[in-house]
């Protein structure tokens, strides 16, 4: 493979003068793209699907809506290390963002939903989540005087398991969130980031974190093992079977400790991180990924680096740049 | 209802029919074609894209997996398409087609794993690949020897990944290891060795993994499922076409039908049209019979037929009326003609043999005939006649129904032929009904008009017999006085004296004049009858030797006396006087010169039967005919020549009352007279009486047993009339009896009640003003039981037999008591009681 060669061996002979002229060089293949948002969706299946979004009646005994792990005013995540299931006891996984998760190839952390739908069913029949039967689930919407014409004129129909689904999935494909800084600066915008944040840009890519985190949603379109150089997860701790990632689905050995790479837009509002939510900050989580997938230990200068970039992906919803205004502490 | 629910299923069978054919030749479907032709040329594309995609992230030229993402996904969303399109593939070729796309979903479901691996391995290796190329880059110049052997280790390796290469990077990496103690070096190292490592292990997995999908059979599967297909469709667009070409052939097959309904509708409606002005014009001619006068039937019948034939085109219409007549073949006709038909010889009788013998099996037309075309028959005796009267077309319809033959219409065409449809027939019986009714009322209108006139008739002759009758009864009375005297001195004087002869002569002439009474009475039918069953021919035959030596030989009397022994219920002295006057007036007509023909024979009536004076129900009866060779009778006399004393005769020669005569005992018989006679030809008087099932009787000899001699025994005489009463007590004292005389009941009663056993036998009037002679017969029977009472009447008022029994009445005598007569009786009554 000489092509291969030439190309990983190119560093090698050119070194890396001007980071910014490279960046204009490779401009066509840049591993990173601006976030695209011409979808064009049914405003009103949109607006319905949000109102069921935020429904506590979709949960068993109304207690909890989507919403409620899902907080759009929050960075579409509920800012909690795990989640607490209907039965008091935590969940295994940190509740990934709402926002972009459409534009991700595979949905939750081990990857196992190809669809929206599929898997906003399996949350809204999962009895520790919100534990719903579509029997009385759908009781509720066609017995509601707001929801009945609502879908009577979209679907032409009572509320449905199809009519349901469509309404909530068409919702959460308008979470998108474009105009992140980094977004801008991609787009020409040479001063929408600083020229430290440009520099943690580059350090991103020179560490080889933009191996796995590339694409349009910085991540979200591959499966990559947790824990590449070092072990994710120390012997002394009795492995969950969360851990086991997504030998949990396939029963295949290569695939323990292989989660879906996650996206990393708007990262700055999803604190905490990692799938057990075991890293509260930016600057623990860059830490732990470069030790664990990149085999090396960051200075702190760097780490701010790269963290200050992070920073710079931070989009808007609805004209609004998201922000955790609660959670542990200023990164 | 069933048709109804017939026609629905047709209607609902055709629909599904024609939906099958139009579903059947719109598949294949275009749009899913569409589709399944992008499907398939996607799946070249994204399978290019993908293959090309790969090798340039395997060669670090593409760092984004998005358009491998991307185009997985699209080749997973071909999967449903292509099943979808798969079910072209009709009957065997589907478990086939199926069978190719689920391999190409497997292929393509392998590939994606191979993908999602190449992409997390690439991402590693190419991450490593960077580090490690980046770390040599800081190392150059201060790395020495093993940093030069390790870089030469990895171009080696990474352009030949061998297992000897491999160890060779993995003992140069070796080699460094004891260099992780230099602090200044040793992450930069421990980078190296540990991206190395990963370049050593990773990096001839990622080639395995490229090279297998370089391999993959997308290609070739994709290649197989468009062959077939593509086979398919064909197949599918060739059965399509065939169905295409039926919906077509179903289409003109309808609109065929269409057209068809619409001619026979057009036809029905013309159909309709023609019967419509032909019930029109038959309404019009059943209009104008309604008002038409009577007198003008013959003409509105005319008009009708002219009407009818012209509108059905026909040469000619006729009506032929059913003889009234015995003997004549054909009766009235009414008839029209098309202008310039040739004249052709009277056809009518054959025709009428035609449609009374036609006996065809063509259902029951009752009695009509319907020959649309003579030619066309089969050959035989009808077509022959037809043929031979230059029929073409020939219809006749009876009149009338079976039982009351009125008559036929015939149309008839010479030229063309015309068939009938079965409701013109329909009609034509109506028309033929009107007609029929329009000659019917005619004729019952005639029929009554002469039946009035016999009604006047009969009430004239009845009124003249009254009082013809009242006087004659009062003649009898007189006359009975005037001959029971003149006999009584008869027998006083002596047999040669002028006195005898003139009263002689009293006597002769008082004997015609009583026949002239009896003429009177019978013809008034006041006279006693007694009816019993009568052997016609023997009377019939006394009669005329009575009558042969009267009349003069210059006439023939010839009899044919034929019934056979049959009986009437009648009375034979009135029987003969009806052949005796019957003959006399034959004899008169012919001038004492010629034949006179007597015949008798039995006759049954079917139906009711006109004569020309009276009517005769149906029933069997003795006809006697009485023909002569005369000068025949004119019809003023026929009409008259029943009254009495009407008569044609020069003065003196007759009475006026034979034939009055015989009208009032044949109507007493219940029976009936016809007469026909032409003048200057002879007549026939038919004189009918009914037949008796009763044998006759047989005629006892009533001619004298010596009658016995009264022995004085006293008989009771009681009459209204003094004179009477004389004259019975001169009779009874000449033969022997005591008469004692009363002419008052009350009288008798008084002379009764004082000595009852002095008297033999009562003699009593019926008619008496104190009370009737049964009345008094049964008051003297309760006094004496045993006593024979015996009456006598001039009346035709017959006593009341019971009532007569009852009173002890032994018999009633006929008044003016003759002398023969009434000592039988008395002999007959008294030698009883002497035992």
């Amino acid at each position: 493979m000489p092509i291969a060669l030439l190309a990983s061996l190119a560093p090698l002979a050119a070194g890396t003068d001007g980071s910014g002229r490279r960046a204009q060089d490779l401009s066509g293949l840049e591993p990173v793209a601006p976030l695209v948002t011409d979808e064009i969706l049914d405003q009103r299946r949109v607006d319905l699907g949000g109102k069921l979004f935020n429904d506590v009646r979709l949960s068993r005994g109304n207690a909890v809506s989507c919403a409620s792990c899902h907080d759009l005013e929050q960075g579409g995540d509920d800012g909690r290390d795990r989640p607490t299931g209907t039965d008091g006891q935590p969940l295994e996984f940190n509740s990934p963002t709402v926002f972009n998760a459409a534009r991700n190839f595979r949905l939750n952390w081990r990857g196992n939903y190809r669809t929206l739908e599929e898997q906003n069913e399996a949350v809204l029949l999962d009895p520790r989540l919100m534990g719903s039967r579509w029997d009385d689930l759908l009781a509720k919407l066609r017995a509601d005087p707001g929801y009945a014409p609502a879908f009577n004129r979209i679907y032409s129909e009572t509320a449905s398991r199809e009519s349901v689904l469509d309404a909530l999935a068409t919702f959460q494909r308008s979470l998108v969130t474009p105009h992140s800084r980094f977004d801008r600066f991609l787009a020409g915008e040479r001063d929408a980031i600083t020229p430290a944040e440009e520099r943690g840009y580059r350090a991103f890519d020179a560490f080889g974190c933009i191996a796995c985190h590339q694409g349009e949603n910085l991540g979200g379109n591959l499966f990559q093992k947790f824990g590449i150089f070092a072990t994710a997860f120390p012997s002394s701790k009795a492995v969950a079977e969360a851990d086991l990632g997504r030998f949990a689905i396939t029963g295949k050995a290569e695939d323990r400790h292989v989660f879906r790479v996650p996206s990393l837009r708007n990262v700055a509002a999803t604190a905490p991180y990692l799938h057990d939510g075991r890293a509260a900050s930016l600057d623990a989580a860059v830490k732990i990924m470069a030790r664990n997938q990149l085999g090396r230990e960051l200075p702190d200068g760097d780490v701010d680096l790269i963290v200050g970039f992070l920073r710079t992906l931070t989009g808007e919803y609805l004209g609004r740049p998201l922000v955790r205004e609660t959670g542990p502490g200023p990164r | 209802m069933k048709p109804k629910r017939t026609v629905l299923l047709v209607i609902a069978g055709l629909l599904l029919g024609l939906t099958f054919l139009l579903v059947q030749s719109l598949t294949p479907d275009e749009a899913l074609h569409e589709r399944t032709l992008d499907a398939l040329r996607s799946l070249d594309l994204d399978n290019a894209a993908l293959q090309r995609d790969v090798l340039r992230a395997q060669a670090g030229l593409l760092r984004n997996y998005d358009p491998l993402v991307h185009a997985l996904e699209r080749l997973r969303h071909t999967g449903p398409i292509l099943r979808e399109s798969g079910r072209i593939a009709a009957g065997d070729g589907l478990p086939g087609m199926e069978r190719e796309i689920d391999a190409l979903i497997a292929v393509l479901h392998e590939q994606e794993e191979l993908v999602e691996e190449f992409k997390s391995r690439n991402a590693l290796l190419q991450n490593s690949l960077r580090i490690f190329g980046h770390v040599l880059g800081q190392l150059d110049g201060k790395g020495g020897v093993q940093i030069g052997t390790l870089a030469n280790a990895m171009l080696r390796f990474s352009n030949d990944p061998q297992q000897a290469a491999a160890t060779e990077v993995a003992r140069a990496l070796d080699r460094l290891r004891f260099r992780l103690v230099d602090p200044v070096s040793a992450p930069d190292l421990r980078l190296l060795v540990s991206h190395g490592l990963l370049i050593v292990v990773t990096l001839p997995a990622v080639d395995s993994i490229v090279a297998r999908l370089q391999t993959s059979a997308t290609t070739a599967r994709t290649q197989a499922i468009q062959d077939s297909y593509l086979r398919a469709y064909g197949r599918a667009t060739a059965r399509a076409g065939l169905f295409r070409t039926l919906l077509y052939a179903a289409a003109v097959s309808l609109a065929a039908y269409a057209v068809h309904l619409f001619l026979r509708l057009r036809h029905n409606a013309r159909i309709l049209e023609q019967r419509l002005a032909f019930e029109g014009l038959i309404a019009g001619i059943s209009t104008k019979f309604i008002n038409l006068p009577l007198e003008g039937t013959a003409e509105g019948v005319k008009d009708g037929l002219a009407s009818l034939a012209g509108h059905a085109g026909v040469d000619r219409a006729r009506i032929v009326l059913k003889p009234a007549a015995e003997g004549d073949r054909v009766g009235h006709t009414y008839e029209w003609r098309r202008v310039g038909l040739p004249g052709e010889p009277d056809d009518t009788q054959d025709l009428l043999d035609i449609a009374t013998g036609w006996h065809r099996a063509e259902g029951d037309l009752d009695g009509l005939v319907h020959v649309p075309s003579v030619d066309a028959l089969p050959a035989g005796p009808d077509k022959a006649r037809l043929a031979a009267l230059g029929l073409r077309s020939w219809l006749s319809i009876p009149l009338g129904s079976t039982g009351k033959r009125l008559g036929w219409l015939m149309m008839e065409s010479f030229a063309l032929e015309k068939h009938w449809p079965g409701d013109d027939l329909a009609l034509l019986r109506t028309a033929a009904e009107i007609f029929a009714n329009a000659i019917e009322r005619e004729r019952s209108a005639g029929e009554r008009e002469i039946l009035t006139a016999r009604l006047t008739e009969a009430q004239r002759l009845e009124s003249l017999g009254t009082l013809a009758g009242g006087i004659a009864h009062e003649f009898n009375n007189v006359l009975g006085a005037i001959l029971g005297h003149a006999e009584l001195v008869l027998t006083l004087l002596e047999p040669t004296s002028t006195t005898r002869r003139h009263l002689l002569q009293i006597m002769r002439a008082g004997t015609r004049a009583q026949a002239i009474i009896d003429q009177i009475l019978a013809f008034s039918r006041r006279r006693e009858r007694q009816y019993r069953p009568t052997c016609a021919d023997r009377v019939v035959a006394e009669a005329v030797d009575l009558l042969r030596a009267s009349f003069p030989t210059t006439v023939t009397l010839r009899t044919h006396l034929a019934t056979d022994g049959a009986a009437v219920l009648g009375d034979p002295t009135g029987l003969q006087q009806v052949v005796m006057n019957l003959c006399t007036n034959a004899l008169h007509a012919m001038e004492q010169q010629g034949t006179i023909e007597i015949c008798t024979e039995r006759v049954v009536l079917a139906h009711d039967l006109r004569l020309s004076h009276g009517r005769l129900a149906s029933g069997r009866y003795v006809r006697l005919a009485v023909r002569d060779t005369g000068h025949g009778i004119d019809v003023q006399t026929m009409e008259r020549m029943f009254e009495p004393f009407f008569t044609t005769k020069s003065v003196g020669r007759g009475t006026g009352l034979g034939l009055s005569t015989v009208h009032g005992i044949v109507a007493a018989h219940g029976g009936a007279l016809n007469v026909r006679s032409r003048p200057g030809a002879g007549s026939t008087f038919e004189a009918y009486f009914p037949q008796t099932d009763q044998p006759a009787a047989r005629e006892e000899d009533l001619a004298a047993a010596p009658v016995r001699r009264g022995r004085g025994e006293t008989i009771l005489v009681v009459d209204d009339e003094m004179q009477l009463v004389l004259l019975g007590e001169e009779m009874l004292a000449a033969q022997g009896y005591e008469p004692v005389g009363f002419d008052s009941v009350a009288a008798a009663m008084v002379a009764f009640r004082a000595e009852p056993q002095r008297f033999d036998l009562v003699l009593a009037d019926e008619n008496m003003p104190e009370m009737t002679g049964t009345e008094f017969a049964a008051q003297l029977h309760r006094l004496r039981p045993e006593l024979p009472i015996v009456l006598m009447t001039g009346h035709l008022r017959a006593i009341d037999a019971a009532r007569g029994e009852a009173a002890g009445v032994r018999e009633v005598l006929k008044k003016p008591l003759r002398t023969q007569p009434l000592a039988a009786c008395l002999a007959r009554h008294l030698n009883a009681r002497d035992g």
